[in-house]
């Protein structure tokens, strides 16, 4: 088969540091390259080299053989490559047609008006030729985030490229998005475009690849066909060292009949007066794992907002080891006793612009350790950066920096620490691996089945199925703002899970 | 019925300055660089625009004088602002304060507390528009404005239509709302943010010129008296549409409508009036803002 992108010597440095060195990549055409690697290996870099948003430091992009100086978008784009972001690059005030054909507007004849209803006719032609599923005249801020996807899939085969570029595409899809998307890839592959998916999701990658380059520090420490390999071989080479792939739970520790945590009806409304959770109401024992799964935007979310203080209940009660603490604010709950693992790291457990030291001491700044008299002990906070930094193995550039240079997962390792060294009797954890890189998922998922170890109680969120599967020792099912059904991870299959995920209820089927 | 009737034809009369800066200013708004110098853009257009008429007679001269000075601001303020990423609020505030302070030192130089235009008058700029005069009561409202007030009301489906049907309109909100998204596609996002502060500059201008020129024949100090920043307010509480920001132009128009007909006749209490339409800007702003986040039940609001 013949080369379509080749690199040569491709380097890129950001100062002193080398975000890419010496990357010799031969890309064919008609295949699936999946470019794997940790976070922080430098796979976008590179891939935001070949679609011309960073200017390589030396080196050579060569396309279909011939050399090509990327030196923005449209040049890429002129020579047929494609990109899709991982945070995408969508207008949500926009509608689905017009953030395809945005910046290739059909105008009317002779006039400098656009011709709305020809731009919808083509987009929509665009959506079945591809077999998917989307409405060309819906805003985007109203699509779910597959949707959202698909359409900057459109916006890119829209612009006729043969090279398509997806950066971390499965990050925030459900299960079954996921599958829609291989299959779609599959498709387009079928119709001879060339395919680079950046994942670090090895499923996926066994699923889809033709074939594998795995990137570390920098560098390409791996070129293989996939046949010639398997998910061991590939983690090993991302890590550098092996890697278990399968959390060690041993669910033979005792869980206490005891309630500790109790909901009972609740009721949120979000901002439209619409009701996003609907009469909610369980019982979390004391020692035990308990998970809450569903499609994302099931309500969640919002559930767990409201648990942790971010967002008021309209009714129903929180009680806390009989106490009853509903709509208090994070840090009265964080004094009672609950160590917050939120949602979105950078949105509301971090904040980006300030030091390492100050985000160690986020929500809990009355603590006498380091508060005297109105004046904060800066030394004795930078001994408690440096104990979390040696316990959680924290790895940063810079201690003094500030936390948005950590990469994801050593962020989300300065939140536990701070949530855990609290001494909490319950961890409420939203999403704590998403973004973060295989080792200290492993590194996480040790620290949250220790914690339960030691008799304390864990509320957990995930969009990652396997995550809630293979941690809860309890699961409750979450479709359209209610409970459809609690299971026994150990007991039950994913395609019954997937049947409560999609609003089918469990006792139904018993009945019959 | 005479006062209201004056009171009517006064509100299309000082709605027109701020419908102009409104209407102009929501394109800057949209592309995410609030123009807040929208005030000292307008001062500009009514001091340069009288200032050229009252040393030459020439009008042409003065109108175009007084729109290129303007631009002229727009481009400070758009290299500034968005070629040198400064502080768009600092600049703003740099013009709003050096313009007013120009036009105080010539006039100081020449001498005088005002200029009044003794070649031209105000009724020369009246328009009477043929059959609508002839109607009763609708006639004297609508009819007998200067040009550049038709133009103001005109302008609202002017720049609808820029803003929704025209490439210029969409690129502009693009950038605004996600500037990533239009560099990705290789849009000149710093072109479109010139373009749009540059057409709230002409329209200010315009502004400024209805104010001082067209409808009085001449220029005192700071006569724009916030109209700029009341503009900003009617552009924040209509989200930046153009015809929803305009409506609160409108209201702002009756409210300084209401002010000058009632201190008229309101003797030695005339300056307690005068307070009206500031009164209502404040409480207006207030009020859509509550409405706005009334319903929000996520705590801290920038979700």
């Amino acid at each position: 088969m013949k080369s379509i992108i080749q690199t040569i010597n491709l380097t890129k440095k950001f100062g002193d540091f080398v975000a890419n060195n010496n990357i010799s990549l031969d890309i064919k055409e008609g295949e699936i390259r999946c470019i794997v690697g940790e976070n922080g290996a430098g796979k976008s870099t590179l891939m935001n080299m070949l679609y011309g948003l960073v200017a390589p430091s030396s080196g050579k992009i060569l396309i279909r053989g011939e050399e090509v100086k990327m030196t923005n978008p449209l040049t890429a784009i002129g020579v047929g490559i494609g990109m899709v972001h991982q945070h995408f690059k969508l207008v949500s005030s926009l509608t689905v047609y017009e953030n395809i054909l945005l910046g290739v507007e059909i105008k009317k004849k002779n006039s400098p008006l656009i011709d709305k209803k020809e731009e919808i006719k083509k987009v929509a032609k665009m959506i079945e030729d591809n077999h998917l599923q989307l409405n060309p005249t819906d805003k985007i801020e109203d699509i779910s985030i597959g949707e959202r996807q698909r359409v900057e899939i459109l916006k890119m085969l829209y612009r006729n490229v043969d090279i398509l570029i997806l950066d971390e595409p499965t990050a925030v899809l459900t299960p079954k998005e996921v599958d829609d998307l291989i299959a779609t890839l599959k498709l387009l592959k079928e119709q001879g475009k060339t395919i680079i998916v950046i994942t670090h999701k090895l499923r996926e990658v066994m699923e889809l690849a033709d074939s594998i380059t795995v990137l570390k520090h920098g560098n390409v420490v791996g070129d293989v066909l996939k046949q010639d390999t398997d998910e061991k071989e590939i983690a090993r080479m991302m890590v550098g060292r092996d890697v278990c792939l399968t959390v060690q739970n041993d669910r033979k520790h005792t869980v206490e009949k005891q309630v500790v945590y109790q909901v009972d009806n609740l009721n949120v409304l979000n901002d439209d007066g619409k009701k996003v959770i609907n009469n909610v109401s369980f019982k979390v024992n004391k020692g035990e794992i308990f998970g809450i799964a569903g499609v994302e935007g099931n309500g969640q979310s919002e559930l767990i907002k409201v648990l942790t203080g971010l967002m008021e209940a309209e009714s129903g009660n929180v009680i806390l080891y009989g106490k009853n603490v509903t709509n208090r604010w994070p840090k009265e709950l964080r004094k009672e006793g609950i160590g917050i693992i939120p949602e979105d790291r950078y949105a509301t457990g971090l904040c980006r612009e300030m030091s390492v030291s100050d985000n160690c001491i986020a929500g809990y700044h009355d603590n006498k350790e380091i508060l005297k008299y109105g004046l904060y002990n800066s030394k004795k906070i930078d001994e408690i950066r440096d104990k979390y930094i040696d316990e959680f193995d924290i790895r940063l550039g810079d201690k003094n920096g500030v936390i948005g240079n950590l990469s994801g997962g050593n962020a989300q390792k300065v939140i536990i620490a701070r949530e855990l060294a609290s001494k909490p009797k319950i961890l409420m954890a939203c999403q704590p691996t998403r973004g973060v890189d295989i080792g200290s998922i492993e590194f996480i998922h040790n620290e949250i089945i220790k914690f339960r170890d030691q008799g304390n109680t864990v509320i957990l969120v995930s969009s990652e199925l396997s995550e809630i599967m293979s941690l809860s020792d309890r699961v409750i099912v979450m479709y359209k703002g209610q409970i459809t059904g609690e299971i026994s991870p150990t007991e039950v299959s994913t395609v019954e899970i997937g049947l409560l995920m999609a609003g089918i209820k469990g006792e139904n089927k018993h009945e019959k | 019925m005479a006062l209201l009737n004056s009171i009517l034809y006064d509100t299309v009369y000082h709605s027109a300055p701020i419908i102009l800066c409104v209407i102009g200013g929501i394109f800057a708004y949209k592309a995410n660089v609030l123009n807040i110098a929208l005030e000292g853009m307008m001062l500009n257009g009514a001091f340069v625009s009288v200032l050229v008429m009252y040393f030459t007679g020439n009008i042409f001269l003065a109108l175009s004088s007084a729109i290129l000075t303007t631009l002229i601001w727009g481009l400070i303020f758009s290299y500034f602002g968005v070629s040198g990423s400064g502080n768009v609020i600092v600049i703003g505030l740099g013009i709003n304060f050096i313009v007013p302070a120009i036009a105080k030192f010539t006039l100081n130089m020449m001498g005088v507390s005002n200029i009044s235009l003794q070649n031209i008058s105000v009724s020369d700029f009246k328009i009477h528009i043929p059959i609508i005069d002839s109607i009763d009561i609708v006639g004297s409202i609508l009819s007998g404005h200067t040009f550049i007030t038709y133009l103001a009301f005109i302008g609202i489906i002017i720049m609808s239509v820029i803003m929704y049907q025209t490439k210029f309109g969409i690129y502009v909100r693009v950038v605004g709302e996600n500037e990533e998204a239009a560099i990705s596609l290789g849009l000149k996002t710093k072109l479109y943010k010139y373009l749009a502060i540059l057409l709230g500059a002409l329209c200010a201008g315009l502004a400024g010129i209805n104010l001082s020129l067209e409808r009085m024949c001449m220029y005192t100090n700071d006569m724009t008296a916030g109209r700029g920043f009341i503009a900003i307010a009617a552009i924040y509480c209509g989200g930046g549409k153009p015809l929803e920001s305009s409506l609160y132009a409108i209201l702002f128009g009756i409210s300084r409508a209401l002010a000058v007909n009632l201190s008229i006749n309101a003797g030695p209490m005339a300056g307690i009036f005068d307070t009206i339409p500031y009164i209502i800007m404040v409480s207006v702003l207030a009020t859509v803002s509550y409405m706005k986040f009334k319903n929000v039940r996520v705590r801290g609001y920038t979700f």
